[in-house]
């Protein structure tokens, strides 16, 4: 028996040697063009500087598509693609990092003509990212989301709005509307992810400059209504007094409204959300959000599909491109959305 | 019984073969299962039988593959392992930790690490499962939970990030114009081949599987046997874990999130019994290449997961279906 | 007499190969027709075919003189045919009345109605005089009780025959009793009786006609009168076989087990004996009179609260029965299916399981070595296999047997514990399976044999030890060794 142990210890040791050996000879990026294996490279159009589309499809990985705003994303990214002439795919990782990162691969070899991914993790996406970009002359762009600098730098391009400002946006309001002073809670969304972690940074940098608003509660939400509900239940049985309740999200928010609703509290607690979805936007219009941010991903892939045009045109390009965010509130939303 | 006396009537030699021909689409016919989707992907997607493609499929599928096959010998034994998702993200973790630029450590350290952090969450499912009598169903389910929790809790829901490039290299590496992790599931695979079919040990597990008290009037030491069986399977979450770690370039608690359930899956189309006591490695590794190659099939033919979740659950059931008939076949013959 | 039930030319194949070739059977109202024959004769099928379980390839089926073709078992029951399994099959979470109902519920605008239900089967119940209160779970009767039960549900369906498979194969002697002054109660209200069983002793207590089937052919019909024994084992082995009992004189040698004070709270108390090489010390006793728990002990599966076992003058405190078979102790167990065998395994690999790790290396197996080692054994005990990769479950009872002790005697144990060797196996592989045991005493080894057939035991033993409610409470050696004494011993209050 104990021998037997040993025998396959000793197999797996040698073998993880063997291999941990063999990976100290990681691939190194290359320069671009050469020799990708791109299949239309041998087409007549090829010269010397413009690389030529492998095909007509573009991939839109997404982070996740579970609520109004990423299905609102991936329709964004169809409908301009086809404006551009592209044919868009999209794909969805269900927020599992080790997923996306096999979609991007699979996107780049079946010879996409561009990837568009919103990264589900911020710090998971340099091996592949590293890579693409060595072995694949097609542009690659980030969009919502970012990536570490390191794999930003290889990047082709990136498009985001800046959710740390739209956090900064949202918490001034919020102090604004509570003169200054008041009991907060902070429902994030899912734990560990960039997004969340951007939005909430943008909270903290305003309130670290007013010392009377105490977070009595933080807690994630996971980005639904689901499990938004539950939290704000128990928030609310605590016995705590509450100003606020700050999602990370509109989607939360709405799961967050149907509780304070239910406990006769609507307008006694102000709520917050962010992306100002259709439902958020039909929210802050009857009074039970007191504000949102619009995160235009619209505008975010109209830059984008600018970016991969010029790359094929061989024009020059914006590498980072920052997208406004805005608040929204009773007073401005009609005038924001007028076609609600 | 009939089947003495005609086996004693006739020339027992017919017999023989008839009971083979459904023996033999049992044990095949998963494999041909694969081979029929392969071509029907091949046939609707051309780019699906490039070299690079079928690389990426068997890369993709290797960190489930190492997962189910440390399920595999926990189904081979009649239990069940849902926490292997956790472990592998705490050993994730651990991984990350032990290999961060300013540590440094080189990148045995982080293997060792992710190996015994998931050996030891292993021995902890074992012991509670042999020796204190857990239901393998609750114990894990309480260990996959406390297990992410002390991901998350480890960082305080923060990822580890800026690894060493040697760490890195461990899974984004190539060998022999292939990707390392092809080989780390590879030789997973094979050394569980030659552990449940060549080894005592091995056949403890089926005899544990099989009917747990002959098993122990056979004087086989069941408990210490189940302890070593989720300690192996811990052991392979935690490698799982490493690669993860390196694959993504950081140690992430989310990570494997619901990947027991894709280890189950694949088991099952491999045909591997969920009581216990039946199926082979072999049977494992087809069905997680089936798995590999819908995912990937699917992702490239533009096809949302949503319906390869849909087809995943199809798959499943159709790969129960073909063997419940084939077991039925043998028994009326 | 009115006969009843009349199957004419009954032919069945199975992939091809014809199981039954032509079989008639005629049964009268009010009679206990035998249906006997070795493992594999057929009647299993035959009995499968009237209960519409399987269909006939050809062949005629006649209930009260009317021809009637029997789609399916809900079909059969509608027709007042009733079959008890051999391996009764309760839902065991459910109560005795809720099995009684199972499926056919006596509801009140679809609510279940528990009192209603509970007071019909009270009276069934009652009818066969069994004391069980109808709200019982089935998880707590005994085998027999389940047994009654299963009868009682017969009755309750209004079921003119009754076909019983092996009823007595794990009751005692007692409840065997019990069980036959039922049926003689049924049989005079005027049920037909199929009565299936190895048991021929019994058959000549309890049956009117005897049918013996052989390779799925009608080999004689004769009432119970009139035949003997010898004749109607001659019928169903094929051949004449000389005594089912071989003697055999192995010189007793030293003691190699000795047990003094035994004990296991609520299992057994203060047990002590000895055994001797070549010695065959039966057990006899009740069910529940602690035979079972007392080999167990002795062979590590349990522990004694107080007592000590020696081996060979030796202190042996087994902690596990790894320990035993250390000390070269087998244990061949009472359900070989529960704890005896591993189902879904080969014949090969079950045959070696407790001896891989004494001919591995490094871990390995020996391949090489365990099949020569199963073709020895395969070969020596005439155990009938098409393949040694053919999964134990398709075995017949008795080379299922056969196969497990393979497996003990490749460990080459001194002493050899058997717990009812012989249940629900045919008296051809009996016979064989004495003469092993007559053969490992004759090489100077011990068995302990325990048995609830009492005929058995006074054929066999040497010596036959009578336990009664977990104690040990007499010996009996030589000419003393009768059922007479035996039954005498083991009955409680007295």
């Amino acid at each position: 028996m104990k021998r037997l142990v040993v025998l396959i210890l000793s197999v797996m040791v040698s073998v993880l040697l063997v291999t941990a050996g063999c990976g100290s000879a990681p691939t190194k990026p290359q320069a671009s063009g050469g020799d990708a294996p791109a299949p239309a490279a041998t087409s007549a159009g090829e010269t010397s500087t413009v690389p030529q589309p492998p095909s007509k499809k573009v991939a839109w990985v997404a982070s996740n598509i579970a609520n109004e705003f990423t299905t609102g994303m991936a329709d964004n990214a169809v409908a301009i693609g086809k404006e551009h002439g592209w044919e868009v795919t999209v794909f969805n990782p269900n927020s599992d990092l080790a997923k996306q990162i096999s979609q991007i691969e699979n996107a780049a070899t079946q010879g996409f003509a561009a990837i568009i991914f919103d990264p589900v993790a911020f710090d998971g996406m340099n091996a592949v990212v590293e890579n693409t970009m060595a072995n694949h002359n097609i542009p690659v762009i980030t969009l919502h989301g970012s990536v570490s600098p390191e794999a930003q730098k290889l990047l082709t391009a990136y498009v985001a709005v800046d959710l740390t400002k739209g956090g900064e946006l949202k918490m001034e309001q919020v102090v604004k509307d509570l003169g200054g002073k008041g009991d907060i809670a902070i429902m994030t969304g899912t734990e560990g992810q960039t997004s969340a972690l951007l939005v909430t940074q943008g909270y903290d940098n305003v309130l670290k400059n007013y010392p009377d608003i105490n977070v009595v509660f933080r807690g994630a939400g996971n980005w639904n209504a689901d499990d938004a509900t539950p939290l704000a239940e128990n928030w609310l049985s605590s016995g705590k007094h509450l100003d606020a309740i700050v999602c990370n999200n509109d989607g939360m928010a709405l799961g967050v409204r149907a509780v304070l609703q239910a406990a006769g509290l609507t307008g006694k607690i102000k709520l917050y959300g962010l992306d100002a979805t259709k439902e958020g936007r039909a929210a802050i219009r009857d009074g039970s959000f007191d504000a949102t941010i619009w995160v235009d991903s619209y505008a975010e892939f109209v830059e984008a599909f600018k970016i991969i045009d010029a790359f094929y045109a061989g024009q020059p390009f914006e590498k980072e491109v920052m997208v406004a965010p805005s608040l929204v509130t009773k007073d401005n939303v009609d005038q924001l959305f007028p076609n609600d | 019984m009939q089947i003495d006396k005609r086996a004693e009537g006739f020339p027992y030699r017919m017999h023989l073969m008839s009971l083979r021909s459904a023996e033999f689409w049992k044990k095949t016919g998963i494999f041909w299962a694969l081979v029929i989707l392969v071509i029907i992907m091949a046939l609707s997607q051309p780019a699906f039988l490039t070299q690079q493609n079928l690389i990426n499929i068997l890369k993709q599928a290797s960190i489930t593959g190492i997962l189910a096959v440390g399920m595999t010998l926990v189904l081979l034994s009649g239990g069940i392992d849902l926490s292997v998702g956790s472990v592998l993200a705490v050993a994730c973790m651990a991984a990350a930790f032990m290999t961060t630029a300013d540590r440094g450590y080189p990148v045995i350290v982080a293997f060792i690490a992710g190996l015994s952090v998931g050996a030891l969450f292993g021995i902890i499912n074992g012991v509670g499962i042999a020796y204190i009598g857990f239901a393998p169903f609750i114990m894990t389910l309480a260990t996959l939970s406390a297990a992410r929790g002390l991901a998350l809790v480890s960082t305080n829901n923060k990822p580890i990030f800026n690894l060493t490039r040697e760490f890195v290299a461990v899974s984004n590496s190539q060998f022999l114009g292939l990707p390392s992790l092809i080989y780390y599931f590879a030789a997973t695979a094979l050394i569980a081949y030659i552990l449940t079919r060549f080894t005592v040990f091995g056949k403890w597990i089926y005899a544990v599987g099989g009917n747990e008290n002959a098993a122990k009037f056979s004087g086989i030491n069941v408990k210490r046997v189940k302890v070593i069986i989720y300690g192996i399977a811990g052991a392979l979450s935690g490698l799982t874990g490493v690669l993860m770690a390196s694959r993504i370039t950081s140690g992430n608690p989310t990570v494997g999130e619901a990947y027991e359930l894709d280890a189950i899956a694949a088991c099952v189309i491999g045909g591997i019994s969920m009581s216990g006591g039946s199926g082979s490695i072999i049977g494992t590794v087809l069905g997680v290449l089936i798995l590999g190659v819908i995912s990937n099939g699917f992702d490239i033919l533009g096809i949302s997961s949503n319906y390869q979740r849909i087809m995943k659950g199809i798959v499943i059931l159709l790969a129960v279906y073909i063997d419940i008939r084939a077991r039925s076949a043998k028994k009326t013959i | 007499m009115t006969e009843i039930l009349r199957m004419k030319g009954v032919v069945k194949s199975f992939s091809g190969v014809e199981v039954l070739h032509g079989v008639d059977l005629s049964l009268n109202e009010g009679e206990v027709l035998a249906l006997v024959g070795e493992n594999g004769a057929g009647k299993s099928t035959l009995m499968k075919i009237l209960m519409g379980i399987e269909q006939p390839d050809s062949g005629e089926i006649f209930l009260n003189g009317v021809k009637t073709i029997i789609p399916g078992p809900a079909h059969a029951l509608a027709l007042g045919i009733a079959m008890i399994h051999q391996e009764l099959n309760p839902v065991p979470e459910m109560t005795v009345a809720e099995n009684i109902f199972l499926g056919r519920e006596v509801n009140r605008f679809g609510f279940v109605s528990r009192r209603e239900q509970e007071r019909l089967t009270e009276a069934w119940l009652q009818k066969l005089r069994l004391r069980i209160p109808p709200a019982t779970r089935m998880r707590d009767l005994s085998i027999s009780q389940t047994q009654m039960v299963e009868i009682a549900k017969a009755l309750s369906l209004n079921s003119k025959i009754l076909i019983m498979d092996e009823p007595t194969s794990a009751i005692t002697q007692q409840e065997v009793n019990d069980l036959f002054h039922i049926i003689t109660m049924l049989r005079d209200e005027g049920i037909g009786i199929i009565y299936i069983s190895h048991k021929l002793d019994e058959l000549f207590q309890i049956s009117d006609r005897v049918q013996v089937l052989r390779d799925g052919n009608v080999i004689n019909v004769t009432p119970t009168k009139e035949t003997s024994r010898r004749a109607m084992v001659r019928d169903m082995v094929g051949r004449e076989l000389s005594t089912i009992y071989p003697t055999c004189d192995s010189q007793l040698g030293e003691v190699l087990l000795e047990v003094r004070d035994l004990t296991r709270y609520g299992e057994f108390e203060s047990v002590s004996f000895s055994l001797r090489a070549g010695e065959k010390l039966g057990i006899a006793g009740l069910m529940g009179a602690g035979r079972t728990e007392l080999v167990s002990t002795i062979f590590g599966e349990r522990q004694p609260d107080r007592g000590e076992i020696h081996v060979k003058d030796k202190v042996f405190a087994p902690r596990h029965p790894n320990d035993a078979i250390r000390q070269k102790i087998a244990l061949v167990p009472e359900d070989r299916k529960l704890m005896g065998l591993n189902l879904i395994m080969t014949v090969g690999d079950n045959i070696t399981m407790c001896v891989d790790r004494r001919e591995s290396r490094f871990g390995l197996l020996n391949i090489k070595k365990n099949k020569e080692m199963v073709e020895e054994m395969v070969g020596s005990l005439a155990i009938k296999v098409h393949s040694y990769s053919q999964n134990v479950e398709n075995l017949s009872g008795g080379n299922q047997q056969k196969v497990v002790l393979a497996k003990w005697l490749l460990t080459n144990p001194d002493i050899l514990l058997f717990d009812e060797p012989t249940r629900g196996i045919d008296v051809g592989a009996k016979a064989e399976i004495f003469e092993l045991i007559n053969s490992l005493v004759m090489q100077q080894k011990a068995v302990i044999m325990i048995s609830s057939e009492m005929p058995e035991l006074v054929g066999m033993s040497t010596r036959v030890l009578v336990m009664c409610e977990g104690r040990l409470i007499g010996e009996l050696s030589g000419a003393d060794i009768t059922q007479e004494n035996i039954m005498a011993l083991a009955s409680p209050l007295q």
